[in-house]
């Protein structure tokens, strides 16, 4: 068999074995399972109640407080189309006050309104409006109202008559800016692309309330994402697993091409071992002894004639042919070394796909989704400018715009 | 074929076949069911996950927090807890998830005990509330059983031969189980 041959043979061979790892790998490849990523959910997040715009989670406000709350929100709601929300928290968890509050904006989906949240156990508070509603309510208006309704009630401890004086200035704001630039825009030049909110109002305020809810101090939503893979270990483990079952196959492959048996030994002469053995030159006694001439025996009969006695006919006076290994090693085959068959230009990772093993699919995410917020109005914030994150179609009539982004806030610390 | 007619290839390509169906098509099965268990442990059923709970109990640690800071500013174990709290952020696996929320229960109840014995009434009824609250997630993570019942399926299956020479070298070990 010539080298052509060889070639194409050993060739044949690593395709193979390239073949099969190459499948091994597209097929753990393909087992990884990509999970779909899924947005960060609002956990912590007070959830909304089925009807009225007050939550007293932290249980500073009387229920006829509460009642009386709900009942000036509903018709500012049905008036101007804007939702006022009043939450009390003890805590805001591993939220700060302000992202709380564009929390609640997310988490609720509230459009075109304002958030006003007390966190009694940090003895603070935050107001956020929408971005519409921010054109008309400045934060200086904002905080105007919080130090002159909220703050003296507040610092005495009495909640729930600082909830009661800052909600209704709250609304009382909002219906005379909706009185002065909601319903008309074009004449007195609102802007913020204010609709015709007469018609829109009175339609919108009776879609009034925020859609149902639980009163479960949840969030919502679907949960961060997890990872479904140990990522880089597991990744690791699986490439170590392919090198392995790679390296044990080349193993085979190897220790196979040594002892191949591609047919009948070929002797190009030479020593052998199990084959026949020729005798050393000289004979089995030795280089120096040769082995007596052969004699040709007599005639049958008296003498010879013409032959002269002892004398050999023919032939050396050796015993055999003289022997020498023809061959560069005595192994069967041809005489050139077997080639290593990993020398041959294989290399370790052509044609693999080796693959990302499997593929998380799952980041872990931030848990909370941050994007930038406009400033609000807060005891504690200094309601530095944040612009406002998304943009959501209003769903209610009048209002006064903005499109479900953020205003400006403004809180107790300044 | 000359190469099937090859003893030394017949040998590879069998043991090749060995190896293909044990860790690629065993892996691949015990991994799509440790999938399904961290689905349930991210999605779990009817809005209610162990994950959600992690986290909202993670809101109410983080109360606590608040509350020593103020208290007990110089409590070791009320820096363990915030440390704690960032590394929810980095967590990403249930293993993760339960490493810290065993951290974070016995911090948190040190934490409880030395705001019981240092801090004033009002602020341990607080801190007690939120650790209240806290507990009450842990149940609620003990009792979910569309991911607590998956994991225990899973470590069943995880724990035989050879599963669990698959897992090892797969990285697919055992999950926790929150009890």
């Amino acid at each position: 068999m010539d080298m052509e041959q060889k070639r194409r043979r050993r060739y044949r061979k690593i395709c193979g074995i390239i073949g099969i790892l190459a499948l091994c790998a597209g097929i753990l490849g393909a087992g990884a399972v990509c999970a779909p990523e899924r947005a960060a959910a609002a956990i912590g997040i007070v959830s909304e109640p089925e009807s009225g715009f007050v939550v007293d989670e932290a249980g500073v406000l009387k229920a006829a407080t509460i009642a009386q709350l709900n009942e000036i929100g509903e018709e500012t709601d049905y008036n101007t189309g804007t939702s006022v929300v009043l939450i009390t928290v003890e805590y805001t968890g591993t939220y700060e006050i302000d992202e709380y509050v564009d929390q609640v904006f997310d988490s609720w989906e509230i459009e075109d309104g304002l958030v006003l949240v007390m966190a009694i156990g940090d003895e603070d508070y935050y107001v956020m409006p929408s971005a519409g509603l921010s054109n008309y309510l400045s934060a200086s208006d904002m905080q105007e109202i919080l130090d002159e309704e909220l703050e003296p009630d507040f610092a005495a401890g009495d909640y729930d008559a600082g909830a009661k004086k800052v909600y209704e200035a709250f609304c009382e704001k909002i219906e005379e800016l909706y009185d002065a630039y909601g319903s008309k825009p074009e004449e007195n030049g609102g802007t913020s692309g204010n609709q015709s909110a007469s018609e829109e109002g009175s339609n919108g305020g009776a879609d009034s309330g925020l859609n149902g809810g639980g009163n479960e101090t949840t969030g919502t939503a679907a949960a961060k994402p997890v990872n479904t893979s140990s990522g880089k270990a597991r990744r690791g483990n699986i490439l170590l697993m392919l090198f392995l079952v790679m390296g044990v196959i080349l193993f085979f492959v190897f220790i196979s091409s040594l002892f191949r048996g591609g047919g009948s030994r070929r002797r190009t002469g030479g020593y052998y071992y199990g084959g026949h053995q020729r005798p050393p030159h000289g004979g089995v006694f030795g280089p120096g002894y040769r082995t007596p001439p052969r004699r040709t025996p007599p005639p049958p009969g008296g003498p010879r004639a013409g032959a002269p006695g002892g004398r050999p006919m023919g032939g050396p006076g050796y015993g055999g042919r003289s022997s020498r290994p023809t061959g560069g090693l005595g192994y069967g085959g041809s005489g050139s070394r077997p080639g290593n068959p990993s020398g041959s230009g294989r290399s370790s990772g052509s044609g693999w796909n080796s693959g990302s093993g499997r593929s998380s699919g799952w980041s872990s995410g931030s848990g909370r989704s941050s994007g930038t917020r406009s400033s609000g109005a807060g005891r504690s914030s200094s309601g530095a400018g944040r612009s406002s994150s998304g943009s959501r179609s209003s769903s209610r009539g009048g209002g006064f715009g903005g499109g479900g982004s953020r205003g400006g806030g403004t809180g107790r610390r300044k | 074929m000359k190469l099937c007619k090859n003893r030394a290839a017949a040998y590879v390509i069998c043991f090749a076949a060995v190896v293909f169906s044990v860790f690629v098509l065993g892996g691949g099965k015990l991994s799509n069911r440790r999938q399904e268990a961290e689905q349930a442990f991210s999605e779990g059923e009817n809005g209610y996950s162990a994950y959600l709970d992690l986290m909202e109990s993670r809101e109410y640690a983080a109360n606590l927090v608040r509350i020593a800071k103020k208290a007990l500013p110089e409590s070791k174990n009320y820096k363990q807890a915030e440390q704690l709290l960032e590394e929810y952020e980095e967590a990403g696996t249930p293993e993760e998830y339960y490493e810290i929320m065993e951290a974070m229960s016995s911090a948190l109840l040190e934490l409880q005990e030395e705001l019981k014995e240092s801090a004033d009434g009002e602020t341990f009824a607080s801190a007690d509330k939120q650790y209240v609250n806290y507990n009450a997630k842990m149940s609620n993570l003990k009792f979910d059983d569309s991911y607590n019942a998956k994991a225990k399926e899973y470590n069943a299956l995880c724990g035989k031969f050879p599963a669990a020479l698959i897992g090892a070298v797969t990285g697919n070990g055992p999950l926790p189980v929150f009890e």
